[in-house]
């Protein structure tokens, strides 16, 4: 009698000890789910305004192309804000987004942008985060820009066994030209680090350094997973 | 005052649709633009502008920054001109007069000129008189009109009305006028606002004088004095001279 009461309770005992990890683990994930939300990178409000700013001009003596970029922005934002979109795609879709968005950057810039993609066939169905190219490219035309001449940025990956290489090159003043290189580091890396720690555990680097030819490269290391 | 403005803003296409509202605004002369602050800090030496159209973020240093690297006395009046909603409040600390978020209307750039030459009216009436804060206002209650070989006083509660009459003002007074060398502003700020109101650009009244208003078709009013006159109230000093009139 005394010994199926001991059972009992030892047996009522686990079940709440088991109920009780499992709301925890269950918890945790729901934290980790909101964190990448949150981390998710977003079309920038700035660059949205200073788009239709643009836009509105263009209006006036160029209508073809105020009609061209509003359906390109459009494009962008609706990717942006689908909330159902995958944490990661191909290499290929990423870079059709960011081949829009650079699109509109250079309306923006008019004739002080150059900007090229280019991609190893072997990297294109690469798995990597959506939309996480755009805050490193934004990151180089904020301030990677040189005074008074023309930007330029260049976008290249590669792939080399088991390692996807992709890197944003820019022709700015680099990262050790004082306050601008500080300034540099800011929010959008950070999140853009803490969005990697999340996906890839410490498996993706983030490098920022000066580049050999002058300006800046931010570089990015992955591993080489196949997109589904 | 004429606006001598200088368009700072990396963007051309930014830069572009500034430059078309302001084509159809009078008194304004774009004096140049710039794509970044550094050529813009040289562009204010050589080109002595009144106003800068300010953006905020550009390659190099920032719109801020710009201003920090200014002499205060020789800084122009600033308008910013951004896509940041964010550094309204550090706009306000510089002492900027308006703050305008891309894209704006024709309206909102309208009202921040207005503002910009408020502010430029401002500096100017201040610059001659010293430490104006510190000295108590003593408002006039005659004023010394000089003609040949005497000074003649005439007492502002004689005056009806006040016009100006290119580098004079016209003070018409019991039947008689008496020319002064004297802007409308200067005379302004020398007599009561309790007692004097300005009701157009070039016409101010006494406000004991005033007999009848009558509104005109397009927002104007005409007021009629009690010697007779008449005289207008235009739209753009409606509200100030109502409040003054006890219309509102």
């Amino acid at each position: 009698m005394l010994a199926g009461a001991a059972i009992l309770l030892l047996l009522s005992t686990l079940g709440l000890a088991w109920l009780a990890i499992w709301q925890h683990r269950r918890f945790a994930r729901r934290i980790a789910e909101t964190e990448l939300r949150r981390l998710r990178a977003q079309v920038d409000p700035h660059f949205l305004f200073n788009t239709l700013n643009a836009i509105s001009e263009l209006g006036y003596d160029d209508p073809e192309s105020a009609d061209h970029a509003i359906t390109t922005l459009s494009g962008l934002l609706r990717t942006s804000l689908d909330e159902t979109r995958q944490q990661e795609i191909s290499l290929q879709d990423e870079l059709e987004f960011l081949g829009d968005y650079l699109s509109l950057q250079r309306l923006l810039m008019r004739d002080d942008l150059a900007a090229s993609v280019s991609t190893d066939p072997r990297a294109a169905h690469a798995r990597v985060p959506a939309m996480i190219l755009q805050p490193l490219v934004e990151n180089a035309l904020t301030h990677g820009r040189p005074i008074g001449g023309k930007g330029r940025i260049r976008v290249s990956t590669s792939r080399n066994g088991e390692t996807l290489l992709i890197e944003v090159h820019d022709n700015g003043p680099g990262f050790n030209s004082g306050a601008s290189g500080a300034v540099r580091k800011g929010i959008g890396i950070a999140n853009t680090r803490a969005r990697l720690d999340y996906l890839y555990g410490g498996k993706a680097v983030l490098e920022l350094k000066d580049g050999d030819e002058g300006g800046a490269v931010a570089r990015l290391t992955l591993p080489f997973r196949e997109a589904p | 005052m004429k606006l001598r403005i200088l368009i700072v803003d990396d963007m051309p296409l930014s830069r572009q649709r500034t430059q078309r509202y302001l084509a159809d605004v009078p008194e304004v002369e774009v004096v140049g633009e710039c794509g970044d602050a550094e050529s813009a800090l040289e562009a204010i030496d050589r080109l002595a502008p009144n106003l800068l159209l300010l953006d905020v973020q550009m390659p190099g240093l920032t719109g801020f920054q710009l201003l920090e690297r200014m002499p205060p006395d020789r800084r122009p009046v600033v308008i910013f001109v951004t896509a940041f909603a964010e550094f309204a409040v550090k706009a306000f600390v510089v002492q900027a007069v308006d703050y305008l978020l891309k894209p704006f209307d024709r309206e909102r750039l309208a009202q921040a000129l207005a503002k910009a030459r408020d502010g430029l009216g401002r500096s100017r009436a201040a610059a001659p008189a010293p430490a104006p804060a510190e000295t108590p206002i003593v408002y006039l209650d005659r004023i010394a009109v000089k003609s040949v070989g005497k000074t003649v006083f005439v007492s502002t509660s004689a005056i009806d009305w006040i016009e100006t009459a290119g580098n004079y003002v016209c003070l018409h007074a019991d039947k008689d006028t008496h020319l002064v060398r004297a802007t409308m502003n200067q005379l302004e700020s020398q007599l009561d606002p309790r007692r004097f109101v300005r009701i157009h650009r070039s016409t101010m009244v006494r406000i004991e004088a005033v007999k009848e208003i009558h509104p005109l078709f397009n927002g104007d009013q005409t007021v009629f004095l009690a010697n007779g006159d008449k005289v207008v109230l235009s739209r753009s000093y409606r509200e100030k001279a109502q409040a003054a009139l006890g219309l509102r």
